[in-house]
């Protein structure tokens, strides 16, 4: 997993994990609250209907009263009873029905004291229907509401019933009466859309809506006249439910947002994974990449320390650490180099002395026969003298031999500009444009003007090479003053070609000794630029692209400054 | 002229040669109608007069008697009487009735009632032609201007009661007085009583009531007129144990105490006996259906769980509640339903059971039960007959044999 994605990913999580924790919450105390309210208002509602309920139980009361006192005097109801005419009992069969209209009742059935259907208003021809159930379930009940499920030709409905009673002619009669509660049951939840009421008969299951809960209760005494067979009373409940749909609307809402938040948040942790990227892994990746190209011979990579946190720190270590890499280089090749310098010096002393031994053998010779025998001296010096022409001759070759060796480098302030326009016009290149751009007034650096002419040409050859089989090359030679990473003078020498350019592993290779990729080539330019300018105390490096061109540059110090301390170039 | 009518050519030829009376005797007008005349106290002349009804359907008959005259009439004892007939005779088959009609004279519109024109107007109008149709009459072949030859496509025992059917009434040659519909009494009967009107014709008993309380009126009850059924249709679930065992006592409850009507328990012969063998559309079967056994049987009704009754008719309502009342079915209900919703419903046999009322007496059996549900269980339950509340001075009425009323002819 790259370090990108584990920003994106911690980014991401930071955000979300609060705001799942914050949604979570929300989402509860909301529904903590709203239950807790809908219960209040549950129990306010029961209470209004139970007061309700008790108000119209009362007024049903107080018309089955009056009508019990009117029916009592009602002449028809007794000669239907005493005497049995038809007439007088088919007035009776009309009679409830007129007065239940009369009385404003919705049910009322009298019946005689063996609970048979005398009259019925709301079902007229339900007459002589045997039902005990129903008197004596009021009866028990006494002023307490009931709830009757009473039976009418086209349908079955709720009624909130109460029970009178009359004498006629030594008849105990019963009269039962009451109005539908639908509506008043209604009543009170009318204008709450989150609360119903639903009436759940006696054996039947509450058949809530998708989501809906109760919140409160309220038993009633319940008679089913609609069963088809009298059934005893039982008790139903008139159960306040609350409607899911405030609350999955609530929910709704809440997730919309949490939603829209999450998506935010992935777009901003995107963002900031991109900028920590670009602030934090990609100067780590580049100052890894430039630490893996470090070695031996390649100690010019450069660590520019251009950010003041911890970033810009560690490319400052790692400079520091290159640079230290380069001065112990230096040391050591100047160690190798005295070393090889005493290996040299003892060659020459034994090589002296090989030729010398052959002279000091004849010159004693010579002695000798001077002193013993004069008169041969001319003979002997004929005869010795190849041997004594021929070990001058060593010497005198031993000693061009030597001279031919590559002398140390002798740094001395040296024209940058002069040497760089000495190298371009003593190079032959026919098809390519070769141009010298020095900068004005630049500081000497402090070189060997051989040294510098042979980095150079080899530089300006490369380049040259590479623009081999095309007619509109061009090299450019400049020259221009810099800094150092610690501030201090340099000057900084480009050779930039309109070439094809290298690929990072075509740059990779370029620096190894013997690779080459021109026909007769020795593999061994760039590497012995890198060391020449490795041993003036300098920095080289290439930037290129494939089908960008190459910019070989050069950075020296300027005289009078050590390059092995701080006038070295970062 | 196609062979078939030459061959009906000389059958009536063969049968008005024939001398002597053959084996259907013909009919002649009846002779006196008294029996059927309803009159008040101090009969007046024929003249048009006020008329309200408690049923649409009584008015319509009315109405119809009135402006239309079919070929000949039946009076409330079956006896028949000249209408757009002044004659008929049968052949020696009884297959070729002969009509032969009035004189030839043209109507208010101009028309002429020839034989062509009559059987022509037979042959377009549907009701007519259904009417034929369901008699079995098989052609219709104009001998001359006045007369008519009906073809059958079986013999007939007697008169064809086909002939004094509403369904072949035509306008009148002349205009007669009729009953003219009194404007405003439709929604409180007793405004007619107390002077709009010289006919109430009502069942309800409360205007009966009111009625006798009222001066110059006479009350009449006109024959009973008008059946009730149950109707249970091949795969009902029945109805419980409303219909027990004994019943002419069921029926004489229901007649006493279900209905706010003068009612009687229904009493055989019942005319849709015969209407068993009538032709029915192809359908299923009839399963056994129990009348005491409520979800025994239930199979494609089921679900249907009403008794439905004409919507509007008191006395249908009345006793579909009282057999709902004695079925002990549970969640069992009945369901008014109107005429454009019961006419489908009573042919697909789509509810538990029907009340529905039925003329006590039909010309055509087969043609008046044709709506009901093929292989139905029909249970009669009651007979009704309203009343006629007369005032004094009003012209004599006449009730034919489907209980309609109509001003006397003139003697």
């Amino acid at each position: 997993m790259s370090f990108r994605v584990r920003l994106f990913a911690a980014c991401t999580l930071a955000a979300l994990v609060p705001l799942g924790v914050l949604a979570f919450g929300v989402r509860r105390e909301m529904t903590r609250r709203l239950t807790e309210e809908n219960v209040r208002r549950g129990d306010a509602a029961v209470a209004a209907l139970r007061d309700d309920l008790a108000r119209e139980s009362a007024s049903v009361a107080a018309r089955l009263a009056t009508l019990a006192a009117d029916l009592g005097r009602d002449n028809r109801v007794r000669l239907a009873l005493v005497t049995g005419d038809a007439g007088a009992r088919r007035t009776l069969l009309d009679l409830a029905g007129g007065a239940m209209r009369a009385a404003g009742l919705d049910m009322l059935q009298l019946q005689d004291s063996a609970g048979r259907i005398l009259s019925s208003g709301h079902f007229r021809n339900e007459f002589d229907r045997v039902d005990s159930v129903l008197p004596r379930a009021l009866a028990e009940a006494g002023a307490a509401p009931v709830l009757v499920r009473a039976r009418m030709p086209d349908t079955a409905v709720v009624v909130l019933a109460r029970l009178d009673s009359l004498r006629v002619g030594g008849n105990r009669l019963t009269l039962a009466g009451g109005t539908t509660v639908e509506a008043r049951l209604r009543g009170p939840l009318a204008r709450d859309p989150d609360l119903s009421l639903d009436l759940v008969l006696p054996g039947a299951a509450a058949a809530l809506p998708d989501g809906a809960s109760p919140v409160a209760e309220l038993h009633l005494p319940f008679v089913d006249l609609a069963a088809g067979t009298p059934v005893e009373a039982d008790t139903a409940r008139l159960l306040v439910t609350r409607s899911a749909g405030t609350l999955a609307a609530l929910r709704q809402s809440i997730d919309r947002w949490f939603l829209a938040a999450l998506g935010a948040t992935v777009a901003l942790a995107l963002l900031a994974a991109g900028w920590l990227a670009a602030r934090i892994s990609r100067p780590l990746t580049a100052l890894a990449e430039r630490t893996a190209a470090i070695d031996f011979d390649r100690l010019d990579q450069s660590f520019p320390a251009e950010r003041d946190d911890e970033i810009g720190a560690l490319a400052t270590v790692l400079g520091e650490m290159t640079e230290r890499l380069r001065l112990g280089a230096t040391r050591l090749r100047e160690a190798e180099r005295r070393v090889a310098t005493g290996d040299l010096a003892r060659q020459v002393n034994h090589d002296i002395k090989n030729g010398l031994v052959p002279i000091r053998n004849v010159l004693r010779h010579l002695a000798q026969v001077a002193r013993e025998h004069p008169a041969t001296l001319p003979q002997i010096f004929e005869e010795r003298r190849g041997t004594l022409e021929s070990s001058l001759e060593y010497l005198d070759t031993l000693a061009r031999n030597y001279a031919r060796l590559s002398p140390a480098v002798q740094r001395a302030p040296c024209d940058v500009s002069a040497v760089v326009s000495e190298v371009v016009r003593g190079t032959v290149a026919a098809s390519v444009t070769l141009r010298a751009a020095p900068a004005a007034g630049l500081l000497p650096v402090a070189t060997d003007p051989l040294v510098l002419r042979r980095i150079l040409e080899n530089l300006v050859g490369n380049a040259v090479d590479s623009l081999a089989g095309r007619s509109d090359g061009v090299v450019t030679v400049g020259a221009e003053a810099g800094t150092t990473t610690a501030g201090g003078p340099l000057v900084r020498l480009t050779v930039a070609d309109t070439g094809p350019g290298m690929s990072r592993a075509e740059l990779d290779r370029a620096f190894d000794d013997f690779h080459t990729t021109k026909p007769g080539g020795t593999g061994l330019g760039l590497s012995i630029v890198r060391r020449l300018v490795l041993d003036l105390g300098g920095a080289f490096r290439i930037e290129t692209a494939p089908g960008a061109g190459t910019r070989a540059i050069v950075e020296l110090p300027v005289a009078g400054l050590r390059g092995d301390d701080d006038g070295r170039p970062g | 002229m196609s062979p078939r009518a030459l061959l009906v050519a000389g059958g009536l030829l063969t049968a008005s040669c024939a001398s002597g009376p053959g084996p259907h005797p013909v009919p002649t007008a009846a002779s006196s109608a008294a029996p059927c005349l309803v009159a008040a106290d101090s009969a007046g002349p024929t003249r048009a007069i006020g008329a309200a009804f408690d049923d649409s359907a009584d008015a319509r008959r009315a109405r119809r008697a009135a402006a239309l005259d079919a070929p000949l009439r039946l009076d409330c004892e079956g006896r028949p009487s000249p209408g757009l007939a002044v004659a008929w005779s049968a052949d020696t088959t009884g297959q070729f009735w002969t009509l032969v009609l009035r004189a030839v004279e043209p109507t208010d519109t101009g028309r002429r009632w020839t034989a062509a024109a009559l059987a022509a107007t037979w042959r377009a109008d549907p009701d007519a032609a259904t009417a034929l149709g369901s008699a079995g009459v098989a052609s219709l072949l104009p001998l001359d201007e006045r007369r008519l030859v009906v073809e059958f496509s079986t013999a007939q025992s007697g008169l064809p009661a086909l002939f004094a059917d509403p369904a072949l009434g035509v306008a009148s040659r002349t205009p007669r007085p009729g009953l003219e519909p009194v404007a405003g009494a439709t929604t409180d009967l007793r405004d007619a009583v107390d002077g709009r009107a010289d006919l109430v014709h009502t069942s309800d008993p409360d205007l009966l009531d009111y009625a006798r309380r009222r001066p110059g009126l006479t009350i009449v009850p006109l024959p009973w007129s008008r059946s009730y059924l149950l109707l249970l249709p091949p795969r009902s679930a029945g109805v419980g144990s409303a219909i027990p065992a004994d019943t002419a006592a069921f029926r004489a409850g229901l007649a006493r105490d279900a209905v706010r009507a003068e009612a009687r328990p229904a009493a055989p012969p019942f005319w849709w006996e015969a209407a068993a063998a009538c032709p029915r559309p192809t359908s299923a079967p009839p399963t056994p259906r129990p009348l005491t056994n409520p979800g025994a049987n239930a199979s494609a009704n089921a679900g249907a769980n009403a008794i439905a009754y004409p919507a509007g008719d008191a006395v249908a309502r009345g006793l579909a509640e009282r057999v709902v009342a004695l079925s002990g079915a549970p969640g069992l209900t009945v369901r008014g339903l109107r005429p454009d919703s019961l006419a489908p419903a009573l042919g697909l046999g789509s509810e538990r059971a029907y009340v529905i009322a039925a003329p006590r007496h039909a010309l055509i059996p087969c043609r008046e039960s044709a709506a009901w549900p093929a292989h139905a269980t029909v249970i009669p339950l009651v007979e009704t007959r309203p009343s006629a509340v007369i005032r004094r001075g009003a012209p004599p009425l006449v009730v034919e044999w489907d209980g309609t009323l109509r001003l006397a002819d003139t003697p």
